[in-house]
């Protein structure tokens, strides 16, 4: 991830940038997906980590959902990237992804309600 | 921001393919903005997925670890912490198709529906804990 910091070249010079845009969005925009797929990842083990040991029913139910959000989440996050650096500056490729954003809202709803769910219905 | 200003439109008024893009009814409207808003757009809604994951955390650490909370209130407060976790997302969702539009129609942008809600939420549940932690 260190790596990132170097695509852009410092200081003024119109060079092979990968966007030329000074405010780097696209490598916050970058930045923002890898931390959202590395939550989910945590968020994703310590709620096997908690709920696990009382395996049954509705916990096996929530870890498929919630590893197959972390799996929607992962792969949406891997869509955004940075252009080659020898690429001219294509900030058109904001093309905003509308299905994975949506699958990525439908599954942290579905993966975060079977997960609560299933903890709301094993303490009493 | 200065929407428009600087930037070029990029790809023109209407970018070719601009039908095939979905949800449809965001990208027949308008002309495509400065990629730079689409991409903050698209971090705001990532934003809000991560409070939505937040919240459910909290929700379920909530009843998952054993705290000293009186049983009715921790529950209260887990299922408060739940529902606002569920609203999130629909806010991430919602709020980033109509900020969209705004930005292809050039209009202001909307405000986030869910921000009120959200704090309002926030501080009930912290009432609650207190509370059952008192109680």
């Amino acid at each position: 991830m260190i790596d990132l910091g170097s695509s852009p070249s410092p200081g003024p010079s119109p060079g092979p940038v990968s966007s030329g845009d000074p405010g780097l969005q696209l490598e916050r925009t970058v930045l923002a997906w890898r931390r959202t797929a590395a939550a989910f990842v945590v968020a994703a083990a310590g709620a096997s980590r908690f709920l696990l040991p009382h395996l049954g029913g509705w916990i096996f139910l929530a870890a498929v959902a919630s590893a197959m959000t972390v799996v929607i989440v992962a792969a949406a996050a891997l869509r955004r990237r940075l252009p080659p650096s020898a690429a001219p500056a294509v900030l058109n490729s904001a093309r905003p992804p509308g299905t994975w954003l949506a699958a990525v809202a439908l599954a942290t709803a579905a993966g975060g309600l079977s997960v609560a769910l299933a903890a709301l219905a094993g303490s009493h | 921001m200065k929407r428009g200003a600087s930037a070029p439109h990029s790809g023109g008024p209407t970018s070719p393919g601009a039908s095939t893009r979905w949800p449809r009814r965001v990208f027949s409207q308008g002309s495509d903005p400065d990629p730079r808003f689409s991409l903050a757009n698209e971090r705001t809604f990532l934003a809000w997925i991560r409070t939505s994951l937040a919240l459910f955390a909290a929700g379920v650490a909530l009843e998952a670890v054993n705290l000293p909370i009186v049983p009715g209130l921790r529950r209260a407060a887990a299922i408060v912490l739940i529902l606002l976790g569920a609203a999130a997302p629909a806010q991430a969702w919602f709020g980033w198709v109509r900020t969209e539009l705004a930005l292809r129609r050039g209009r202001g942008l909307p405000p986030p529906m869910m921000a009120v809600p959200v704090g309002a939420g926030l501080m009930l549940v912290g009432v609650l804990v207190l509370l059952g932690l008192v109680l």
